[in-house]
């Protein structure tokens, strides 16, 4: 495989990973956000 | 009597002073001089300065093996300890809500790491081998200890021109952002007011460096030494229970390393080792990765407003670019000078601290394909 050809995979690897890994982690805040806001209402009626 | 004349002088180190010794000499004290009289990055350039001063001393050998400098590097870096400690340190440092509160921003923080892959192939063009244009690129990231961690991996022979080239321009943002900021928004985005954040809760922030730890090793193991320390040192802060951890890896911990990665870094910057052709030009890169990471950011800032009712400053784009909190300063400072009671800080700390997050999958991708 040449240089360029590699250097083109890591590109397309790297910066999509990047993306998807942020992209997955950035929803899945806001999943958590969702599940914790139940969990805080929950506690809030046990008081 | 006159042998043992010449034999003496030939012992001194002053008798194989080179030019290149002087060279770095002056690098050594041009370092201790920004760090001393402006400020830049005075922690770290301080014992690269110093490092970097001693290991030009000729006979003193001090990067030779079992010497001290070379114990420092052997053991502090080609271990990999020191970055991942002083990634705990950051961690423990980190407030993760103005990412919890506003996820948008981690995309802002993958989008800064563009420059990382244009600093990679102007590398690769101007002769640099893979591993290497790794190395240089991901000095885009303006992170110090990524930066290190992914060169020591991939090209030592080039740590002490990354290292230094990446806590240089991350002292340098200041300079190097606002004319690119200015140049590519107008003055009505530059004046977009944000809505203020909204209040994030004990629990998320607990649940925060759990959850991040666990997605990015699972996708991208190569970065796990470096996320898991950094989601340690935060998960630290946030249980609330163990304040003298955080306060130790906050502390004493990161001062400690701080020493030892400073000055190992400093000991690799020998005149034979630095005044290359190549190390000289990864200075170059560097540049050319800071800027473009700065026009990713807030290339896709500005994309977001298109595609969004909600819109955002499109500066706080260029605070992707990790150099946590400089870039998140200078975004407030430009935000303040245009309209005094915009304040952007907190905004611009989403992005910031997500650039971390996306420059330590960068590496990761890099460590796992660029061997």
């Amino acid at each position: 495989m040449g240089i360029w050809e590699k250097a083109s995979e890591i590109f397309i690897f790297g910066f999509s990973s990047v993306f998807f890994v942020l992209g997955v982690l950035s929803i899945t805040v806001v999943i958590t956000r969702v599940m914790v806001a139940k969990l805080d209402a929950k506690d809030k009626k046990k008081k | 009597m006159v042998e043992t004349f010449f034999e003496f002088i030939h012992s001194m180190g002053i008798y194989h002073l080179t030019v290149g010794n002087l060279i770095m000499w002056a690098v050594s004290f041009t370092l201790i001089f920004l760090a001393i009289r402006k400020g830049y990055e005075p922690l770290l350039l301080i014992p690269i300065g110093f490092g970097t001063f001693i290991v030009n001393l000729p006979l003193t050998n001090l990067m030779e093996n079992h010497q001290l400098l070379h114990i420092f590097y052997h053991y502090g870096l080609e271990w990999e300890l020191i970055p991942p400690i002083i990634f705990m340190g950051l961690g423990a440092m980190t407030d993760f809500g103005p990412v919890i509160a506003n996820p948008k921003t981690l995309l802002l923080g993958a989008a800064a790491q563009f420059g990382v892959y244009v600093a990679f192939f102007f590398a690769l063009g101007l002769g640099f081998t893979i591993p290497e244009a790794c190395s240089i690129g991901i000095i885009g990231g303006a992170d110090g200890p990524t930066t290190i961690f992914t060169t020591v991996n991939l090209a030592p022979h080039l740590l002490g021109a990354t290292a230094v080239a990446a806590y240089s321009y991350m002292a340098l943002v200041p300079v190097i952002q606002p004319p690119i900021i200015k140049l590519m928004t107008s003055k009505k985005e530059r004046l977009i007011r944000m809505k203020q954040m909204r209040p994030v809760s004990k629990r998320q922030k607990i649940i925060f460096p759990l959850v991040t730890c666990g997605l990015v090793c699972l996708f991208v193991p190569a970065s796990a030494a470096l996320m898991a320390m950094f989601m340690l040192g935060n998960f630290f802060r946030e249980s609330g229970v163990v304040e003298r951890l955080t306060g130790a890896a906050q502390n004493e911990l990161m001062n400690i390393v701080t020493i030892f990665l400073g000055i190992a870094v400093g000991g690799t910057m020998s005149a034979e080792a630095f005044l290359t052709p190549k190390a000289l030009m990864v200075f170059g890169m560097g540049l050319v990765a800071f800027s473009f990471s700065t026009v990713g950011g807030l290339l896709l800032a500005k994309l977001m407003n298109l595609l969004s009712k909600e819109k955002i400053n499109p500066m706080i784009g260029a605070a992707g670019v990790s150099a946590v909190p400089m870039a998140a300063r200078v975004v407030q400072k430009m935000g303040a000078e245009e309209d005094p009671r915009n304040f952007l800080l907190m905004h611009a700390m989403g992005p910031n601290v997500a650039g971390v997050i996306g420059t330590v999958v960068a590496a990761g991708v890099f460590l796992t394909m660029g061997h």
